[in-house]
């Protein structure tokens, strides 16, 4: 045994000491591919009644038990007809897809993706806030169809999930990586978009702004750094459950990809632009791999729910004050899912 | 700009007062009624497994005999696809009962439509039933999984 | 002797080279040809599979002499007008049974309420690859991955046969073979809504394609499609066509979301205050 323990620990230590390498592709760039998903409890701005970035692992479990026991009472509904002047939305959870887990960066477990400013909140300045809410506020008019949620038009998905930055959302949060020597290309499953990251190159002319915007990739080291500008116009404000996002059209979004384990691909993102933000801001994110492969979402051809939107609100729709009254005494509702929103882990019995 | 700047000014003092917080995703308030709660029980006739929402029809029978066509949404089915659910998952002429809200839009073409807040069988078990995180996603249908 | 061996050698070598006029394509690292790159078609097979001549409009009412554009079209002028194809269909027609034939011919007089592709939906196998977008292929020993400029539509193609669909999707489901350097992918799971070009010829969820893929050139390849639908067609039917690989700076696609272009059409009737 004498013998025995120090070959044993001569052992371990060569073997941690063959560090994990990256697989690469036939041309030498490290291989990204594969089918992930970022899905995570962690939101995108720091979770109500956290202070810290950073938590303990302790911290970390008794969250993810709360949302567990959270997610449970979505299925779990009291017997009987379903309580009138309540929020109509939403499904058992099999139909959900939103994470279990807390965001773990490198281990480290995170209480949202923004990394910088230090309160984890987007850093919006006047303009940029007022922005934002003017178009939130059409949204919730319901008068033409260019003015919904992009999710509800079906033109990308919903919030950022497409991005960049690519941030979770309720569901479909998966991505597949395919790379060829020029291009990198990510299938996002909602609305089956597809980022083309052309590796070198020129931006696009300034007069072309596609959906999700124009990408130029190249390889620092093993990590991949995508430049996005040229955002379309009307994909300033990404709207959805998880989180809200403003991002100007002459918003400039960094990424970085680094793949640091079998089944751990490491994500940064800083977005920046002086026109919306007081500074540039930044986060993080881990994207594991996914559950199954990416299926159809062609989202258009059965959008029923934007007839139902507009219908909904030219039969039953009101005006002016008595719209705003109802926006307001709505607000409770909408605003922070019980179950599922940021403030659910801040609520006081 | 100037002509809605009265209503601007007014949402905007409104949105200072109420939390900074997260809104709506998908517009459910205004496609389906708060006031207007519905528990239907009828045979399942058709299921579209499309995006971005799954529906499922049925016919409810009324008290009368007559029978009225619902169709209810759900969510994407590719989060199911995955848990290994396919379209002959929900067979039709199966009896489910979905508890949700009517659609604000009353035309009922082509089936009155409601949101498919909960869906359940008759003996409580969820038509499908959700991941808890802990082993493999059952979907309830399987009478093996008691 | 020796000058006699060499000549034999030399017409047997030259022969041989003579015999096999099969283009040798680049290869992926993986040894198999390489398709990676933006192809775009340069025929009319979107307007009709079939043979026609060129014509006023997709969509008619009756007029004094002749039929004339329908009354949404006649505005676009010959910018709305029907360009010659001389038809990609072997054996010239589509084998329908009679009482699918009238369903095309319907499909044909309803075009502007039910083509598809009017209203931006997801075009379908094999309407895809011919339209008058170009597509690109991403291709390597783990993935191939075809991506359509129209629509934004997607083809993620299985390595190896993954068994019936689970549903039904617009692109349906495909899965890859090679048969030396001939890519074949089958593709079912259909959900029978999509056409197979303007002309209103059509096919329902039982439509199965089996589709070949052969580079030809160092910028063509040679593209055929065999599709078989009992519900629909007497027997299967094949189309064929080259296709030809875009070069710098045409090697990139553009994007055409096309679902924002067409909400004044689908939704305009809802808005708060409809334009008509």
């Amino acid at each position: 045994m004498k013998t025995l323990l120090p070959s044993l620990l001569l052992f371990s230590s060569l073997a941690s000491a063959q560090a994990w390498q990256t697989p690469r592709m036939p041309w030498g760039a490290p291989d990204l591919q594969g089918t992930w998903t970022n899905a995570t409890i962690t939101a995108l701005e720091r979770l109500d009644g956290l202070d810290e970035l950073v938590i303990t692992e302790e911290q970390a479990r008794e969250l993810e038990r709360q949302d567990a026991g959270l997610a449970a009472d979505i299925d779990n509904l009291p017997e009987g007809d379903l309580p009138a002047g309540k929020v109509v939305g939403g499904y058992n959870t099999a139909w959900l897809d939103a994470g279990t887990r807390m965001l773990r960066v490198k281990g480290e477990p995170r209480t949202s993706i923004i990394v910088e400013p230090k309160n984890g909140k987007v850093p919006y300045n006047i303009r940029g806030w007022s922005r934002y809410w003017w178009r939130m506020i059409k949204t919730q008019k319901r008068n033409n169809p260019e003015e919904q949620l992009l999710g509800d038009r079906c033109v990308v998905g919903f919030g950022s999930t497409g991005g960049p930055p690519m941030l979770p959302v309720l569901y479909n949060n998966n991505y597949q990586f395919v790379q060829s020597p020029g291009q990198v290309m990510i299938l996002v499953e909602m609305n089956h978009a597809v980022r083309t990251i052309r590796i070198g190159g020129e931006p696009l002319p300034e007069q072309i702004r596609p959906w999700l915007g124009d990408s130029i990739g190249h390889w620092e080291g093993d990590t991949l750094v995508v430049e996005t500008t040229r955002f379309h116009p009307q994909q300033s404000l990404r709207g959805a459950i998880k989180h809200q996002l403003y991002v100007g059209m002459n918003s400039k979004v960094t990424e970085r990809f680094t793949r640091i384990g079998e089944q751990e691909i490491h994500y940064e993102f800083t977005v920046e632009d002086k026109t919306v933000y007081r500074r540039p801001w930044r986060g993080e994110l881990t994207f594991r791999p996914a559950d199954g492969q990416i299926y159809e979402f062609a989202c258009h051809e059965g959008n029923y729910g934007m007839i139902g939107i507009l219908a909904g609100e030219r039969e039953q729709g009101v005006n002016g004050i008595r719209w705003l009254f109802e926006l307001v005494t709505n607000m409770p509702e909408e605003t922070d899912h019980e179950q599922l929103g940021p403030g659910r882990f801040n609520r006081k019995p | 700009m100037q002509k809605h700047l009265p209503l601007f000014c007014l949402t905007i003092s409104a949105a200072l007062w109420v939390p900074y917080k997260v809104w709506a995703h998908h517009a459910f308030s205004a496609e389906f009624d708060s006031k207007s709660p519905v528990t239907l029980q009828g045979t399942v006739t058709k299921v579209e497994w499309i995006n971005p929402h799954a529906w499922v029809h049925l016919a409810v029978e009324q008290e009368d005999g007559t029978v009225i066509d619902w169709m209810v949404e759900a969510g994407t089915p590719n989060t199911l696809l995955r848990a290994g659910i396919n379209k002959n998952s929900l067979p039709i002429g199966s009896e489910i009962v979905v508890r949700g809200y009517q659609s604000k839009d009353r035309s009922c073409k082509p089936a009155c439509k409601a949101n498919g807040r909960d869906m359940a069988f008759s003996d409580g078990r969820k038509v499908f039933m959700g991941s808890s995180g802990t082993g493999a996603p059952k979907d309830g249908l399987d009478p093996r999984d008691r | 002797m020796k000058q006699f061996i060499t000549s034999l050698l030399l017409l047997a070598c030259s022969s041989a080279l003579l015999a096999s006029d099969a283009y040798e394509p680049p290869r992926t690292p993986g040894g198999k040809p390489n398709f990676n790159g933006v192809w775009q078609v340069l025929n009319r097979a979107n307007y009709n599979l079939e043979p026609h001549d060129s014509q006023a409009a997709m969509a008619f009412r009756k007029g004094p002499v002749v039929p004339v554009p329908a009354k949404e079209i006649v505005a676009m002028g010959a910018i709305g007008a029907v360009p010659a194809g001389l038809g990609v269909v072997e054996g010239g027609t589509i084998p329908y049974t009679r009482k699918a034939l009238k369903q095309r011919n319907k499909n044909r007089t309803d075009w502007l309420q039910s083509d598809p592709e009017i209203k931006c939906y997801l075009p379908g196998i094999p309407r895809a690859n011919y339209m008058d977008f170009g597509f690109q292929i991403v291709q390597n020993s783990n993935a191939l991955l075809f991506t359509y400029e129209y629509a934004g539509a997607v083809r993620n193609v299985h390595l190896s046969d993954p068994g019936p669909a689970p549903i039904d999707s617009w692109m349906g489901q495909s899965w890859l073979r090679w048969e030396g350097d001939t890519m074949v992918i089958e593709t079912t799971g259909f959900n029978g809504q999509t056409w197979l070009d303007r002309a209103g010829n059509y096919h329902s969820d039982q439509l199965k394609v089996t589709e070949r893929f052969t580079l030809t050139s160092a910028h063509t390849m040679h593209y055929e499609a065999t599709l078989e639908d009992p519900a629909v067609y007497t027997r299967p039917w094949r189309i064929a066509m080259p296709v030809y690989k875009r070069v710098a700076p045409d090697d990139r696609l553009m994007q055409f979301n096309c679902v924002e272009f067409v909400e004044e059409l689908m939704y305009g009737h809802l808005r708060k205050r409809p334009l008509d």
